[in-house]
């Protein structure tokens, strides 16, 4: 879930009353999970460092700024706004959506393998975890520039599925799937370390997946 | 006129042919039949401060040469499914991607656009250059664009501007009579020579790995200091 703690807020000529137009709500960045080098040696302190107090916080801002002129654009019926601003608004809004997840589904405690209902799922959706983490490597890796690969729940279906989007498109958003397991794979994330080897860093990083936080997330999508 | 400067040390095995449509593309053709990886006409070191020896390094000897690769092996099964048009080149076939089979495409398009605009990249650029255009092409772009500094505005906005990985460009579009100087931004290894006639005659990669050892997340700073090694009298 995104963090939209602070609101800021215009007094109306009525002390106490808010108008929808004089509230903002405010995103922040998330917190993240553990330190920066928590991560050693898959994903370096640096990366963690630069992923997460500069891009996400990017994002963070960004989003705000676009959804400020969107409130704007809608006060004054500006249609023409409102619709140049999608671009943004996907830019931005889905990095922060992405992000905030991403944060979560790592840990320095992660790695190992899925258990419980989410194994069962995966047993029966991929025939093993090994198949399901080939797979979901391959699409990773196959990302053409920069963007995401991911494990999604199709709730109608009810079935495992994976998926790749591109840039900064948020799963959900774009294809109804519920997200479960992002890997990253714009340069960003690993280029300081890895450098042109997209595929090691993707191999490393089920090295930090946080299980239980899948699980989780796969309990909540049912 | 030429395209490539080969370092005088060099023993390329290849043979560069002028395309004679378009003075500024180029054909190469290796003794196997195959791309060759575009030597770099300068060392690595070469464009420091501004550019990095470490990024220089792989993004030829790492990104460019895989870019060779690949579409080396997409080409050769082009080859074997419509000969006629492999048999055209790459700069003619990455201008009717249409007709590339479905499930030889994406590499093309991808490995194909990303073999000529780094063989681009690397002739657009040169130790000692920078500054200004001159002659013809300084008043094409004060005719174009209002001045050069408008020019470097708007093609710098262009780069900035990129969301996700792609490439900022100054194209010439020789369909239009008089022909016509544009600034454009294509998404991942798309290049405006895709169209035919669209001739790029400068392009800024901005893909993070272009800068990120560097730079960091800092891509207008690296756009800044891109335009000390522009090389105009190649453009």
């Amino acid at each position: 879930m995104l963090s939209c703690v602070k609101l800021t807020q215009r007094v109306a000529s009525h002390p106490g009353m808010l108008t929808a137009a004089a509230m903002r709500l405010k995103h922040t960045l998330p917190d993240l999970p553990y330190d920066y080098g928590a991560l050693e040696p898959t994903i370096s302190a640096e990366i963690m460092q630069l992923h997460h107090s500069k891009h996400h916080a990017t994002y963070v801002n960004n989003l705000n700024i676009a959804e400020e002129k969107l409130a704007e654009a809608h006060a004054k019926g500006d249609v023409t706004t409102e619709v140049a601003l999608g671009p943004a608004l996907k830019f931005n809004g889905g990095g922060h959506i992405n992000h905030s997840i991403f944060w979560t589904n790592l840990s320095p405690d992660g790695g190992g393998e899925p258990e419980g209902d989410l194994l069962a799922a995966i047993n029966r959706d991929f025939g093993s975890y090994e198949n399901m983490k080939t797979k979901m490597s391959a699409a990773t890796v196959a990302v053409q520039g920069s963007g995401w690969g991911w494990l999604g729940y199709d709730k109608d279906a009810k079935r495992l599925t994976i998926a790749a989007c591109a840039n900064q498109d948020p799963l959900q958003g774009t294809t109804g799937l519920i997200p479960l397991l992002g890997i990253d794979v714009w340069e960003h994330a690993y280029y300081l370390q890895y450098k042109n080897v997209r595929p090691d860093y993707v191999k490393a990083i089920w090295n930090v997946v946080n299980w239980e936080n899948v699980a989780q997330r796969f309990s909540a999508a049912q | 006129p030429r395209i490539l400067r080969l370092p005088e040390a060099s023993s390329c095995p290849c043979t560069c042919a002028l395309s004679p449509a378009s003075p500024t593309s180029f054909t190469m053709a290796a003794a196997s039949g195959e791309l060759p990886l575009p030597p770099m006409p300068y060392e690595y070191n070469a464009l420091e401060p501004h550019l990095d020896e470490a990024t220089m390094r792989v993004h030829h000897l790492g990104h460019h040469q895989g870019y060779t690769t690949k579409i080396n092996a997409a080409m050769a099964k082009l080859a074997e499914v419509d000969k006629p048009l492999a048999e055209q080149g790459l700069e003619k076939v990455l201008t009717q991607l249409d007709k590339v089979p479905a499930e030889l495409k994406g590499a093309i398009r991808n490995s194909g656009g990303g073999y000529v605009n780094h063989a681009l990249f690397w002739n657009i650029m040169g130790p000692g250059k920078g500054g200004a255009p001159t002659g013809k092409l300084a008043t094409a772009i004060d005719g174009a664009f209002g001045s050069f500094d408008a020019f470097k505005e708007k093609f710098s906005n262009a780069a900035a501007t990129v969301f996700g990985s792609g490439w900022a460009w100054l194209y010439v579009d020789t369909t239009k009579s008089p022909a016509e100087l544009v600034v454009s931004a294509t998404p991942n290894q798309d290049t405006p020579a895709m169209t035919e006639g669209h001739v790029p005659i400068l392009g800024l990669d901005v893909w993070e790995h272009a800068y990120y050892l560097q730079y960091q997340n800092k891509r207008a700073a690296y756009i800044g200091a891109w335009w000390n090694v522009v090389n105009f009298d190649e453009v």
